[in-house]
């Protein structure tokens, strides 16, 4: 068997592990389409199992790592695990970071600038990976067979620091400068010991990559508390004019003296054969225990995010479609006839499950009200009456299918794609978005109404920007599938069950694991992302399809995400990404088929005080881990209970803690 | 930037979160099953009410009315249009029993 192994490669190329405060975790999907269970016993998830463990903490959702061997024509030959008949030992290799402290600050991609740095007064004037006093770097940690117990990787931030100044602007907990226009003298305590994951094996020596706790803290005295001081101190755009990205509109994501512990980086494996061959993901790797050096095609990138609150629910487009749009060679149906329930019905299936989660698509609005994606509004594209045109390729149904794909937003710009408006990729400052081609006016009529990748227009119009891809659009690939349907150029295909991964023929498994990963992600709007930042939309940063780079160094990339990424997860509450933070949730009345909502991030924070808006940026790290899930509701025969065709989402799993004011310690 | 301003600015950097009564607020958090209201003042029985509906139902929410009927209370509640009417008997755990939503 080994003489027909050419190489070795990790799948899913790029993974995706969620926080969560239990120490239990589960693993993430591996197949497209499926949900996984949580695990435990009654509770709401796919085979019963729970997202809460028995103190209602929230699980941690890990990605495992599989290792399939490749013959000369890069033809898939099997799974490779300690249970192989030729496989003696298998030693992963993991280098992870969190550099987001390090950063150049986040100000919306399309206002990139490269000499604004966060926390500027520690280590100025270098580049973000030279700054180590503000990067977390568990350093190179590995984990082989017969290893039993966790890797857990750790690190420390804001070594070496004493003093320095933050704006007055800023809100300080426990302390209001006498004259905010002055900047304020903090000390500076190092956090040590930050947990930014740890390494375990499965039965089969697979690789488990468990994420964090999601912690995150300010090192300051006074500390840093999470705002938008721009809100309170010459708003709109902030002291200075806006040009300060601690103080302006930007400053949630720029948050000077915190940290959080997510995390990305590199994932390798060296494998030695019961022949004694040794093959390793890593190029000049001879023996076991040589170090090598990476190769992006073979080795594969861990990303650690937040939770995803509503698992059932998928993004209109995911960094899947992202992956496809920057790689359209690796897309897998690019010559095959449009299918209606493997390209289409996906995508009206998502839109309708935001009417359980977005106040805009659900109709509660008054704007949107009887025009959304309720049960029983007119954009409910399940309905037995819409589906029975759809699936109809006649022409007594065109004008329908074409009344839908003129709803539908396409990118800015004569190649519709999102990146040409935003080159060069960073660290250079954007300016495509100048030329002529992605001039236009942004229309709120069409669809998706949900912002995109250049913020919300009302900012844009506060600031007096005029970018384009102020709306979220599909991709070219999506839009295209929906114009053959429109045009009649498809046929109807049956509803796909998912089949898990073992029931997948082995050559079809590398890529299952590839875009299952990534499929129940955000991708776009990206302001900056919640999982991935918008990165993932240039072909600069990566070797191939759902490959990271060779030149990419751990971390790098999650680094443009929010710091800490709290403040961010709370002010996206409208029309960003209700499939992951809801915006809303819904009881359900099943006897009348009735529905009440309440906003998904209420209930009462650390002091007692409701969470609300007025302090949401600081509450959600106290409250990100109690919030609910949303999730289906389960008939009597295990099927899912159904509204004119839309499956009915509630919410469920929310945790206790929140909906009483705590006990005050006398 | 004048003086005034910055005081006012500070001011307001100040006052961050909602200004409910705190007196009552420490009464609520410490009573766990109920809170102590129902022989307050109408003016600082609102302000708990309010609170309450904020946290169970969302800061997005208003108060529009609210009355007490022995050990009950009833509230009319406003969101995006949307009017509940609620009740509870502990201000904690609110039931909808009127809904104008229609779909």
């Amino acid at each position: 068997m080994s003489i027909k192994i050419k190489s070795i490669r990790i799948h899913p190329g790029i993974g995706m592990a969620r926080m969560g405060d239990s120490d239990e975790f589960f693993i993430g999907p591996e197949a497209p389409g499926l949900v996984v269970d949580p695990g435990g016993s009654n509770g709401p998830g796919p085979n019963g199992g729970s997202y809460r463990d028995s103190k209602s903490k929230l699980k941690r959702q890990a990605q495992r790592y599989r290792i399939y061997a490749y013959d000369a024509e890069g033809n898939v030959i099997e799974e490779l695990t300690s249970k192989s008949d030729i496989v003696k030992s298998l030693s992963w290799r993991v280098h992870v970071r969190n550099m987001k402290a390090a950063n150049y600050a986040f100000q919306g991609a399309y206002l990139f600038d490269p000499s604004q740095l966060r926390n500027p007064s520690i280590q100025p004037g270098k580049k973000p990976i030279e700054r180590n006093q503000l990067i977390i770097d568990p350093g190179v940690q590995t984990i082989a067979s017969g290893q039993s117990g966790p890797v857990v990787m750790k690190g420390d931030i804001f070594t070496g620091i004493e003093k320095g100044l933050l704006p007055g602007q800023l809100r300080y907990e426990g302390f209001t400068p006498k004259d905010i226009s002055k900047d304020v003298e903090v000390t500076y305590k190092p956090a040590k010991g930050i947990e930014l994951g740890q390494l375990r094996l499965d039965a089969q020596d697979r690789l488990l990559f468990i994420p964090s706790p999601g912690k995150g803290a300010c090192v300051t005295t006074p500390k840093v508390a999470l705002s938008n001081p721009s809100e309170f101190i010459s708003p709109p755009n902030g002291p200075e004019n806006g040009k300060n990205p601690l103080t302006n509109q930007f400053a949630y994501f720029n948050v000077p003296g915190w940290w959080d512990d997510t995390c990305g980086g590199e994932i390798d494996v060296t494998i030695t054969l019961k022949d004694g061959t040794v093959l390793s993901t890593r190029d000049n790797v001879k023996t076991a225990v040589d170090e090598g050096t990476r190769n992006p095609a073979a080795g594969a990138w861990i990303i650690t995010a937040p939770p995803k609150f509503s698992p059932y629910m998928y993004h209109v487009v995911s960094i899947t479609d992202r992956v496809y749009e920057a790689f359209p060679e690796a897309y897998p149906y690019a010559k095959q006839k449009t299918n209606f329930y493997r390209d289409i019905y996906p995508i009206f299936a998502n839109a309708v499950n935001y009417g359980w989660v977005s106040a805009e698509a659900s109709g509660i609005a008054k704007a949107h009200r009887n025009a959304a994606h309720g049960p029983n509004q007119a954009g409910n594209l399940l309905s037995p009456t819409y589906m029975a045109f759809f699936t109809d390729p006649s022409e007594k149904s065109k004008s329908m299918r074409q009344m839908v794909y003129a709803l539908m937003r396409h990118p800015a710009g004569k190649n519709g794609r999102l990146v040409d408006s935003l080159m060069p990729p960073p660290p250079q400052k954007p300016t495509s978005w100048k030329n002529d081609e992605f001039k236009r006016v942004e229309q709120d009529k069409l669809m998706p109404l949900l912002w995109g990748t250049a913020g919300k227009p009302k900012q844009n119009e506060q600031l007096g920007n005029h970018f384009p891809n102020q709306f979220l659009a599909l991709t070219a690939i999506q839009l295209n599938h929906i114009k053959e349907w429109a045009d009649g150029n498809f046929e109807v295909g049956v509803l796909q069950q998912p089949l898990e991964l073992e029931k997948l023929p082995t050559k079809d498994q590398p890529r299952a694991l590839d875009a299952s990963a990534l499929e129940p992600t955000i991708g776009g709007g990206f302001h900056p992302g919640i999982e991935f930042p918008y990165l993932i939309i240039y072909r600069e940063f990566f070797a191939e399809a759902f490959r990271v780079g060779k030149n990419v160094e751990p971390g790098a990339l999650a680094a443009y995400m929010s710091s800490p990424w709290h403040g961010d997860f709370w002010s996206c509450n409208s029309a960003w990404w209700p499939t992951q933070r809801p915006d809303i949730v819904f009881e359900y009345d099943q006897k009348n088929q009735t529905r009440t909502y309440r906003e998904w991030f209420r209930g009462y924070d650390a002091d007692g005080e409701p969470l609300s808006d007025t302090d949401g940026f600081n509450q959600m790290a106290y409250a990100w881990s109690k919030l609910g899930m949303v999730l289906p509701i389960k008939a009597k025969d295990g099927s899912f209970v159904k509204d004119n065709g839309a499956v009915v989402f509630t919410e469920q799993e929310r945790g206790p803690e929140l909906n009483r004011p705590p006990v005050k310690k006398k | 930037m004048p003086f005034g301003t910055l005081q006012v600015e500070r001011l307001a950097m100040s006052f961050t979160r909602r200004q409910f009564v705190k007196s009552l607020a420490a009464t609520a958090a410490l009573m766990g099953s109920g809170f102590a209201i129902a022989n307050s003042d109408s003016v600082a029985s609102k302000a708990a009410i309010e609170k309450a509906i904020k946290a169970s139902f969302g800061g997005g929410f208003s108060l529009v009315s609210y009355s007490k009927s022995g050990a009950t209370f009833q509230a009319k509640i406003e969101n995006f249009g949307n009017q509940y009417t609620v009740s509870s008997v502990n201000l904690i755990d609110w039931k909808i029993i009127q809904s104008s939503l229609s779909s």
